[in-house]
């Protein structure tokens, strides 16, 4: 778990901060199968989050 | 009409028989039902090696979620009366039932379509991430090409 003091932003520039503060995360960050999730649902890339949100990225998912 | 659907994340070992007996008997109005077991394998899924455990992790809101959008997805596609979804998480032997998922409908052809539509669906964007350790190691798994034609098919 990470708090990040910043300004409500979208996903896609979260992605970017994230990928500036963790190099190796780079190219997950990038990745399209990896998504976001806000407050426990799925979200686009065009989302906006906001202070007080939590907020997860999941690798690629497999069930059955 | 409101189909009857029930959803489970099971943290422990499920019966498919008795899970089956279970759904039949809500599904006595009905002429036809129709399931599938997925069993763990015991090979790795790039072939090769012995798979000694199968790790399956969730996230249990998200998952929870996930797999009810599917049941309901499914309920509003197919002309079924009930759904079941039971899908295990935690570490499994090879062989161990993983995923249950039954339908039930007047006449077969609904019940068979929505019990492959689950499965289709559950493979590809079901909220689990899946782990393979044996004596290879860990391998993370990820759907395979067939899992996301097969996932295609229903548009």
């Amino acid at each position: 778990m990470l708090e990040l003091d910043a300004a409500a932003c979208s996903i896609a520039e979260l992605r970017t901060t994230l990928a500036d503060i963790y190099p190796a995360l780079a190219a997950d960050m990038a990745s399209a199968r990896v998504r976001a999730c806000v407050d426990e649902a799925i979200v686009p890339d065009a989302a906006t989050v906001t202070a007080g949100q939590v907020i997860a990225f999941f690798p690629p998912v497999s069930g059955g | 009409m409101s189909v009857a659907i029930a959803v489970t994340l099971a943290d422990a070992p499920l019966d498919p028989g008795a899970e089956l007996s279970a759904f039949c008997a809500v599904a006595s109005g009905d002429g036809a039902v129709a399931s599938f077991v997925g069993l763990t394998r015991g090979q790795a899924s790039g072939g090769g090696a012995e798979v000694a455990t199968l790790t399956l992790e969730a996230y249990r809101s998200v998952t929870l979620a996930s797999m009810h959008a599917i049941a309901d997805d499914a309920a509003a596609r197919f002309a079924v009366s009930a759904l079941r979804i039971i899908h295990r998480a935690g570490t499994m032997q090879p062989g161990e039932p993983i995923v249950f998922v039954a339908a039930s409908s007047p006449h077969r052809r609904a019940a068979f379509d929505a019990a492959d539509y689950l499965m289709d669906r559950l493979k590809t964007e079901a909220i689990f991430w899946k782990r393979e350790d044996g004596a290879g190691g860990a391998t993370w798994i990820e759907p395979t090409g067939d899992d996301v034609r097969d996932r295609a098919r229903w548009g």
